[in-house]
């Protein structure tokens, strides 16, 4: 079974990229524009791994660790997105639940590798 | 018959006109300009509420075309040459349409602010190779300040690198943002080396200014710290300023000499940041210098001042802390007594040591 | 009888000249701030906030945002506070004794607990009650301070008092600020080195049947009543003209209370906020400008157009009429306070051309119209009405009240563009139509019941006024 991946960014040539990329890796990929849509659809699909911007309309990446972690209780690893100057927000992501940050620019191999080590943690 | 009745009913019409006195005739001519005006501009706003949103959507569908084929391109392997080489020919014809080169072009720039590595380079190559740079280079030489400002941002993102002497002229462009533009570009670019556009320049530059070429001057890496001695020495008060931030950022601390010098400067500005930085670095031997200086300082100096001190306090300081724990200026004394409240605890081990 | 007729022909060419100069300068302050707002959104389009958000030169900002009786909203709203993009600052909210729970709502939430406060008694103010900050660190942006009820100009001085900043935020809590409102406003600041720049107003927008959660902002939509549309299309013109043309003159006199963003050490040295008047906005701003002229020192009061600041406004007639009262007694207040820039050639433009604008047509407008309507129905009285000179004249100025309408929605169209919808710009259009007959007669009804409570009844504390949020506009 292909391993589910919900990526939650708002610029859309970008999250189209990324959907290229880890779709010919092999992994089955859920797209949202908004925080708002990426906590109905990470309850609905229950991914192996969430990919989300610090940033976003609506409800920020850090509303959607809390909601994962707190309300449905649930241990998938988050990747956060940040730019520069959003330090403060990634120690808070860290301390609400995320399992591991990219700073934006990002090298889009860089997070591949990311994700499969930390899908291969997961899996021991 | 039809004519004559037009022209019977408007010569009345002018015999009524003519028949009021010369205030009426003017309130009426105004009330005519009123409608026409109004008529005007409600055209005008419907004008522009539709054509806004016509463009939004056409731009809508070229942004999905061309984002999809784009992306298509960026992961063609090499043993597709041949659709490599058909995407690119459709790209370079694309691009002397108007509409479409910006979108191709906004595109490439917006993915490349996100993305950083091999694709970075690869999108940069993409640009030269399609030959936007020629389109950025045009926008640079406009006469209007905000092509030029696009232009120099595309060619500074791009990399394209053999715009020294272009953007050096700029840096003291009339136009604040442009110059603005310009100064980033030269530390950008060309870093380190790029701020020697600090010996040409003639305007102020403004805290706000500061901090963007500080944020772009933090990123440099795997290059010497440039000797900052010269520019300490500048005759432009707010670029003695930014280096004192510069030296403070880089730990210049082998230019304590110079600093100290600095806090007799004749601009208030400079002598505050310069006596911020002493306290940073804790340079003790200007500890005599800035009590001196204390008394015939403005207030706002004197709060510097007391911080510094306070950063350079040692047991021999208490006199002169608790001469201030009385001093009108709430500040003043509260920075006095948490500094003796910092020293006592210590003289107290002290003399129990004795 | 001959001196009757002469009377009769100075008022009507008082009434004529009169108008003449008001629709000349509305004339010039329309093409001004068209053209100052336009080209505003052009440069600010190329600016980047990105490194005032990281850097460690950003200067430290103090929100001041004093509380009566807010419990309904309290917590969400300071939650909005605590997440505005900007690295240094801190949230004060001041707890101007309010009857309900907001304090305990606050301290339950936020997990506060008393703390020691250096406190700068550099103004004088209402007794202290506590200072709590959270056991929280995730909170620790924030700080509440309890106090004896003494007004909002009371609240914001104990603000001053406590905060360290350099720049400090002056707002009502109940409105929402939108996430980089601090980087905007505090760029003038930073920007200007051939002058000091003293404070900066924000725009108020009407948030009335905008989607909001959780005390965010998330969707802009045209209101439904008709008293909120008006008031959509006069802070329009207020804000987009009327502002915009005097800050280019260095003219501005009022930053609303609503948002505005001051020199910490210029506010307190002015001697803060006047807490005898209604008009604590208004007041605080001629003060600030007396002191720099006093000190002879280069100074500019600044203005952001952007859309930064949304607030509820009255949504019925009584409110509406108690908020515009309030305007009016704060005008007078202030202008009397200051009487002696009038004319005064010592404070330059402050008292050459501010002052004398601002005692003429705001302060007097309303009363100037009236008598004119009076001088009307006494010609009406005494059959000496030229019906054509008087009805071209009525025509002329309803049109030009709708042109001068069209002109701040059609700036609003070529920059900011909030209301996107379909048919929203003719909304607007169809309330300028009718503006003149209806709403305008109602705020001249309010303003002159602010001149005759002003004269008549004693100052009653705002603190225990009903409080719709809004400050002047």
């Amino acid at each position: 079974m292909k391993e589910k991946v919900v990526l939650a960014e708002d610029d859309k040539t970008l999250t189209l990229l990324l959907k290229f990329r880890l779709e010919k890796e092999g992994y089955e990929t859920f797209i949202v524009a908004d925080g708002n849509e990426a906590k109905k659809v990470i309850e609905a699909v229950n991914p192996d791994i969430i990919l989300t911007d610090i940033m976003m309309p609506f409800s920020s990446g850090l509303e959607v660790i809390s909601y994962v972690k707190d309300t449905l209780k649930r241990d998938t690893p988050i990747v956060v997105f940040s730019v520069a100057g959003q330090e403060e927000m990634v120690l808070k992501a860290f301390s609400l639940g995320a399992t591991d940050f990219m700073a934006k620019p990002f090298s889009p191999n860089e997070l591949i590798i990311r994700i499969k080590r930390i899908l291969i943690m997961k899996n021991r | 018959m039809m004519q004559a009745f037009v022209e019977n009913s408007s010569l009345t019409f002018w015999n009524y006109f003519h028949s009021f006195s010369l205030l009426i005739k003017v309130i009426w001519i105004i009330i005519l300009i009123e409608i026409i005006l109004i008529i005007c501009s409600v055209i005008y706003l419907n004008l522009i509420r539709k054509r806004f949103q016509q463009k939004n959507q056409k731009e809508k569908l070229l942004i999905e075309k061309y984002q999809e084929i784009l992306i298509n391109y960026i992961y063609l392997t090499a043993d597709e040459n041949e659709e490599k080489i058909k995407i690119k020919k459709q790209l370079v014809k694309a691009i002397k349409n108007n509409l479409d080169r910006k979108v191709i072009q906004e595109l490439i720039l917006k993915l490349h602010y996100e993305l950083s590595g091999e694709l970075a380079t690869f999108l940069e190559d993409l640009y030269h190779d399609l030959g936007l740079v020629k389109y950025s280079l045009k926008k640079l030489n406009s006469s209007l300040w905000y092509i030029k400002i696009k232009g120099i941002r595309e060619v500074t993102q791009m990399k394209v690198k053999n715009v020294y002497t272009e953007t050096l002229k700029l840096i003291n462009h009339e136009n604040k943002l442009l110059r603005s533009e310009a100064q980033l570009t030269m530390v950008k670019l060309y870093q380190f080396e790029g701020l020697k556009f600090l010996d040409h320049l003639e305007f102020p530059i403004s805290e706000w200014q500061q901090i963007q070429l500080i944020e772009e001057i933090q990123y440099i890496r795997n290059q010497e710290i440039p000797d900052l001695t010269n520019w300490i020495h500048s005759k432009n008060d707010t670029v003695i300023c930014f280096i004192l931030k510069l030296v403070h950022l880089f730990n210049q601390i082998q230019l304590k000499d110079e600093l100290i010098k600095l806090v007799m400067h004749p601009s208030e500005k400079v002598r505050r940041t310069t006596i911020s930085v002493l306290g940073y670095f804790r340079i003790l031997e200007a500890k005599t210098i800035l009590k001196q200086i204390f008394k015939n300082s403005t207030p706002e100096t004197q709060h510097y001042i007391m911080n510094a001190l306070s950063d350079l306090a040692d047991k021999k300081d208490v006199p002169f802390f608790e001469k201030h724990i009385n001093h009108p200026d709430f500040e003043i004394n509260q920075i006095a007594i948490k500094t003796l409240k910092d020293l006592k605890p210590f003289l107290l081990t002290v003399n129990l040591n004795k | 009888m001959i001196s009757t007729i002469y009377a009769f022909l100075f008022l009507y060419y008082f009434f004529l000249i009169f108008s003449a100069i008001i629709i000349s300068s509305y004339i010039v302050l329309g093409i001004l701030s068209t053209f100052e707002t336009i080209s505003y959104f052009r440069k600010n389009s190329f600016v980047s906030y990105k490194s005032i958000l990281s850097s460690p030169f950003s200067p430290s900002i103090s929100i001041l945002a004093p509380c009566y009786n807010e419990g309904k909203n309290i917590v969400d709203n300071v939650r909005s506070l605590m997440s505005l993009h900007y690295v240094n600052y801190q949230v004060i909210i001041i707890n101007d004794g309010s009857k309900d729970d907001s304090l305990e709502k606050l301290i339950e939430v936020y997990n506060l607990e008393t703390v020691k406060y250096p406190i700068n008694p550099k103004i004088e103010t209402q007794q202290i009650r506590g200072i709590y900050k959270s056991k929280n660190p995730v909170f620790e942006k924030l700080i509440v301070i309890d106090k004896e009820n003494g007004g909002k100009a009371d609240a914001l001085n104990v603000g001053l008092n406590i905060s360290n900043s350099e720049y400090v935020a002056c707002i009502d809590v109940d409105c929402m600020l939108i996430e980089d409102s601090l980087q905007k406003m505090v760029k003038p600041f930073l920007e200007r080195t051939d002058k000091k720049v003293i404070a900066t107003g924000g725009v108020i927008r009407i948030a009335n049947n905008c989607r909001i959660e959780n005390g965010k902002l998330m969707e802009v939509k045209m209101p439904k009543k008709l008293i909120e549309r008006y008031q959509i299309l006069e802070y329009l013109r207020s804000f987009l003209l009327g502002r915009m043309a005097w800050s280019r003159l260095n003219g501005l006199l009022i930053i609303s209370g609503a948002f505005g963003l001051f020199d910490r050490r210029i506010i307190i040295d002015a001697g803060g906020y006047d807490t005898t008047t209604v008009g604590e906005d208004m007041e605080v701003i001629v003060r600030m400008r007396k002191f720099m002229e006093d000190n002879k020192r280069k100074y500019k009061v600044a203005y952001i157009p952007d859309p930064l600041c949304w607030t509820e406004a009255p949504d019925n007639l009584k409110t509406l009429q108690l908020q515009r009262n309030r305007w009016t007694r704060g005008t007078i207040e202030t202008l009397k306070k200051h009487r002696k820039l009038f004319m005064n050639p010592k404070y330059g433009a402050l008292g050459m051309i501010s002052y004398p604008y601002w005692l003429v047509y705001e302060r007097l407008a309303p009363i100037i119209e009236v008598l004119g309507l009076l001088y009307l129905a006494f010609l009406y009285y005494i059959d000496a009405i030229n019906w054509i000179i008087a009805l071209s004249f009525i025509l002329v100025a309803y049109l030009f009240s709708i042109l001068f309408s069209m002109t701040a929605i059609l700036s609003e169209e070529l920059t900011y563009r909030q209301y996107t919808k379909k048919g929203d710009a003719f909304k607007l259009l169809g309330v300028a139509l009718i503006e003149p007959f209806t709403f305008h007669l109602f705020t001249l009804y309010a303003a002159l019941r602010g001149n005759l409570d002003y004269y008549t009844k004693k100052k009653g504390k705002w603190g225990d006024m009903v409080r719709k949020g809004i400050g002047s506009s």
